[in-house]
Order: C-alpha cells, then sequence, then structure tokens
C-alpha cells in the first residue's frame, strides 16, 4: 500500500476540503482516465483495492498511472480510551481530493475495456466518478 | 499554412457576470491579444470556431479575425493559443488568440500522429506516447500541420525520438533530440493473489522449520556444556 517513507511532521490537522482541481485535473499520461466528481479523502487501502480491481480486469496489455499519493496522516485513538491525553497515533494515509481531480490514468486498451475496469474501480471508491477520455474536450473532436 | 476567416462579435459588458451572460447565450468570452496590438475581448461562436478551424493545420490555423457589426477588422491574422475548458462539462469556457507578426518566429504546438501497429503491439506490449505534442519554432507560414510517425517496426523495448522526426527548412524542435515520441512497454501481468490455505502452509513449514533448528541449537549447547 502508499504510504510516504518519511514526512516532516508526524501528525497534521485534519482541516476541510472544499472546492474545485485546479491541479492534477486533467488527463496528462494516458488516453481514459477516472475522475473525481466529489471532494473527498481516499485512504491507502482504497486506492490499491481499486488498482487491484482494474489491472485485474485488464489482466494485461494496459498501463495504469496513480494520479493521487496518499500524503496526509490520519490518526485515532485506541477503542475504549477516554477522551484527552492529547492527539492519537498515526492509523493511516489518505490523499484528500477535490471535485475533477484525476485518479487514474490507462492506456493500451480499448475503451469498453477501459470503461468496465473504471466501474469495478469506482466501487471500491468513496466518491462519485466518471470516465473522461483525450478526446472529450478537444473542440475538434 | 492552412487560413480561415472567423466572425466575432466585440465584447460589450466585462467581468464574471458577463461572462457568464454570454456562456449562457452558448457563446464563448474570448480575447485577443499580439505585439503592438491593444487586446480586445471578444464572443465567439464555438461551432463557428470548430468550423473555422477544420483545416488539416487544426487548431495551428491561422484565422483572419473579422468583426460583425460594421467595425473595423483586425489587420493581422492570428492564431489560437489556449483553449479553457469547464473540469466537469469538458465545454469551452475561454479562447486567447494571439495576433501574428508575419516576420517574426513563434513557438506552436504541433501535433503527433501515430501510424500503423506496432509489431511489440503485435506480441501483447503496450504502446506509449509520451509525446503527443512537440513544441517547434518557426514562422506562422511554415507551421507543420502535423507529424506522422510510423511505429510499424517498432519491437517491445524500442522507442521512436524526436531526432527521427522530418522537419522543413526554417523549423526548428525545442525539444531534445533523445527525447521520446513513444515507446513499446513489456506487459505488466498482475502477481496472483496467494490464498490464505497456501500462506497458512508456508507459515506451518516455516514454524516446524524454526522449532526444528531450535532444538538442534538447546542440543548443541548441553553437549557443550
Amino acid at each position: 500500500m502508499l504510504q510516504p517513507s518519511r514526512t516532516k511532521y508526524r501528525k497534521v490537522f485534519k482541516g476541510r476540503i472544499r472546492g474545485k482541481a485546479t491541479k492534477g485535473a486533467s488527463m496528462a499520461f494516458g488516453e481514459y482516465g477516472l475522475q473525481s466528481l466529489e471532494c473527498g479523502k481516499l485512504t491507502s487501502r482504497q486506492i490499491e483495492a481499486a488498482r487491484i480491481a482494474i489491472t485485474r480486469h485488464v489482466k494485461r496489455g494496459a498501463k495504469l498511472w496513480i494520479r493521487v499519493f496518499p500524503h496526509k496522516a490520519i490518526t485515532k485513538k485506541p477503542a475504549e480510551t477516554r477522551m484527552g491525553k492529547g492527539k492519537g497515533d498515526v492509523d493511516s494515509y489518505v490523499a484528500p481530493l477535490k471535485r475533477g481531480t484525476m485518479i487514474y490514468e490507462i492506456a493500451g486498451l480499448s475503451q469498453e475495456l477501459a470503461k468496465e475496469a473504471f466501474r469495478l474501480a469506482s466501487h471500491k471508491l468513496p466518491v462519485k466518478t466518471r470516465m473522461v477520455t483525450r478526446s472529450q474536450g478537444d473542440i475538434l473532436g | 499554412m492552412a487560413q480561415s476567416t472567423l466572425n466575432v462579435l466585440k465584447r460589450k459588458r466585462m467581468g464574471k457576470s458577463g461572462a457568464r451572460e454570454i456562456r449562457k447565450e452558448g457563446n464563448v468570452p474570448a480575447v485577443l491579444y499580439g505585439k503592438g496590438t491593444e487586446p480586445i475581448s471578444l464572443v465567439i461562436d464555438p461551432s463557428e470556431l470548430k468550423t473555422a478551424l477544420s483545416t488539416d493545420a487544426g487548431e495551428n490555423t491561422l484565422l483572419e479575425i473579422k468583426l460583425k457589426e460594421g467595425e473595423a477588422d483586425i489587420p493581422k491574422l492570428s492564431l489560437l493559443r489556449e483553449i479553457q475548458y469547464d473540469y466537469l462539462t469538458d465545454k469551452p469556457i475561454h479562447f486567447d488568440f494571439q495576433a501574428l507578426d508575419m516576420k517574426e518566429k513563434i513557438t506552436v504546438a504541433v501535433p503527433v500522429h501515430i501510424e500503423g501497429k506496432a509489431k511489440g503491439v503485435k506480441e501483447g506490449g503496450i504502446l506509449e506516447e509520451i509525446l503527443r505534442e512537440i513544441s517547434v519554432e518557426c514562422l506562422p507560414t511554415n507551421i507543420p500541420n502535423s507529424f506522422t510517425i510510423d511505429v510499424t517496426e517498432l519491437e517491445v523495448g524500442h522507442s521512436i525520438h524526436v531526432n527521427t522526426l522530418e522537419i522543413e527548412e526554417g523549423v526548428t524542435i525545442l525539444h531534445e533530440p533523445e527525447d521520446t515520441i513513444a515507446t513499446v512497454l513489456a506487459p505488466k501481468v498482475e502477481e496472483k493473489p496467494v490464498s490464505d490455505e497456501e500462506l497458512e502452509g508456508e507459515e506451518g513449514a516455516e514454524g516446524t522449520e524454526d522449532a526444528a533448528s531450535e532444538e538442534a541449537k538447546e542440543e548443541g549447547s548441553e553437549e557443550g556444556s
């Protein structure tokens, strides 16, 4: 699973995720992409589960790019612990998502295969998504 | 050099609300700028622009912008410089046009077209397009329509580089000669997931080995003492 090898600060504020993505919102590498339509957080487990769903479906003959990385540490207090005594320990890592963020990109396969692979992957993710193609935004397309 | 005419309107209301009004009518706000040209805000009909750009040169078509409603036309030819898209609907929300000085070199992105099916792809490899556009510097009259590369002889692990492109005189490529345009990658096979039973079996075997080695050690130490 994805997680940072080294962080400057172990624990970070929770924060709020609002607005639309200005970076990482367009197709950069592949032919088809899976774009987030909501703000949210993707845990490293969810990213991995969706990746496995895609690679299992396409079997071989496709290249996949994961465009998000879980940089943000999420802390959790142990079960049956009283409140207080400081912030809990780091439990997992998440990737904060804004509306429009491109989560995965894929190339080297047919559109039907990519559509089905992304449909299977979207079931593993906590946000609404849609598939985009490279020619979709083209004024000449 | 492909050239066509584009009829536009001068934008009357500026600002965010004005732009929204234009988009509501089905048009797109735009700006025209250039060296020695006063920037003008315009209103473009996207279907008209699409027709104007449907030449061999595509988005690099030189446009003769004509203002409707009897205003003086823009004397210079223009080039579509940027299209901003709505990130959710993929509809264009703004266009940038640059008025060109025909004697001055400009930098443009020329699309790369891939022809044929690579040998490596037939063997199960994946064709990866790394550069989909090539930046070139040339006079507006010399802009190439596109670069076509033939990948039929490309095997797994082989690539096509920028230095193999055929260019006309007066065109300079702004990439390193060794930059890769397309490559055929070897297919990556997903490892089969290990079932729980297999894992338990392995752990069990390891456990017995460990126990046996520990016993042997203990025996050894007893003998030594």
